[in-house]
């Protein structure tokens, strides 16, 4: 898992996607496949099965989540740029949760064979301040400063109050109205709350980071599959490469001929009594 | 860099170094996904305002 990697991405994306897709959207979806299983997953008497296998809630890890909950908001909302927003940050987080030792199954239920890169152990079973201190003694620590500095570098303007208001706001401009008039916010509230996440996700990297060095006195080893002073790797699968590769490849194709049938049947319908953003719907250049 | 500008980064940094202080001494309290992302609104903006209004009575 990743602690403050999710939230930094989103701007990254954002900065992509421009208005086309939600931004609250995009926060929602990319917290979506932790946001009501994380805390039961330390009281889990396997937390690395329960949180990323089956059984268990392994399949909010899936691909398929992220197109449910999609379709779902599109039904009930018509709003396009929320829809997109879910589904492209649900599909971050499953891409980003593939680095550590537990993986995914991005293509359950049709392969329940986990993917993954072991890039650090997935640490769960060590309680949540166990969790966060092996993480900051990992490379997982790496790959959030890395999505900082990505961040810094690449997207930066998306922090700005311009771009709060050229962007994000007419990107979902029902929304961020409603809670302009709900709560009273002005642009300066409203750019708060924006930013939040990414201030949350940089504040929770230095937090926990200090923790690992100076409260729980963890060693710092930020190598492939560390950090070694754990004796568990927590690796759901005995699976060998090949094996991996082959059972992946054919859930693959079956959740990709799932996915089109699905679109033929149900979403295109969805997508076609939607609504864009109305800039998108002026300057619609491409859906 | 305008004054206000100023201000309001020195307030950003402000916030953030009491964020990364009361998560440290708190943890699990602040570092989540709950209280984190709406940190800088209470602290930058309701908290003052509140402040405000209560002083101007």
């Amino acid at each position: 898992m990743s602690w403050a990697a999710h939230e930094f991405e989103n701007y990254f994306i954002q900065k992509h996607a421009g208005i086309k897709i939600s931004f609250l959207g995009l926060a929602i979806g990319t917290l979506s496949p932790d946001l009501f299983t994380k805390s039961f997953v330390y009281r889990s008497d396997d937390p690395a099965m329960f949180h990323r296998g089956w059984p268990g809630v392994g399949f909010s890890h899936s691909l398929i989540f992220g197109v449910a909950l999609a379709l779902l908001v599109l039904w009930a909302t018509k709003s396009r740029s929320w829809s997109l927003g879910i589904l492209i940050g649900q599909w971050a987080h499953v891409a980003t949760d593939i680095a550590d030792t537990a993986g995914v199954m991005p293509f359950f239920p049709f392969s329940i064979e986990p993917v993954t890169i072991s890039m650090w152990r997935h640490a769960a079973s060590e309680g949540r301040y166990g969790d966060a201190a092996a993480y900051y003694s990992s490379l997982g620590g790496m790959w959030d400063l890395f999505w900082l500095v990505v961040l810094v570098l690449v997207a930066r303007r998306t922090l700005s109050a311009e771009y709060f208001r050229t962007t994000i706001v007419p990107a979902d401009p029902r929304v961020w109205a409603w809670l302009h008039r709900r709560t009273g916010l002005g642009e300066r509230g409203l750019l708060a709350l924006y930013r939040g996440l990414c201030f949350y996700g940089a504040g929770r990297m230095v937090s926990w980071f200090l923790y690992a060095r100076f409260g729980a006195r963890t060693p710092f080893q930020p190598l492939w599959n560390g950090p070694s002073y754990l004796t568990s790797y927590n690796d759901l699968s005995d699976a060998g490469p090949l094996e991996v590769v082959w059972r992946t490849t054919l859930g693959g194709i079956l959740f990709a001929g799932f996915l089109w049938l699905l679109w033929r049947l149900v979403g295109v319908r969805l997508w076609r009594r939607g609504i864009d953003p109305p800039l998108v719907e002026r300057n619609r250049t491409f859906f | 860099m305008p004054d206000a500008r100023r201000r309001e980064a020195l307030a950003w940094a402000a916030a953030f170094v009491a964020y990364v202080a009361l998560g440290y001494w708190t943890k699990g309290l602040v570092l989540n996904w709950i209280v984190g992302p709406l940190f800088p609104l209470f602290v930058l903006v309701l908290i003052p305002r509140a402040l405000g209004r209560k002083g101007s009575r």
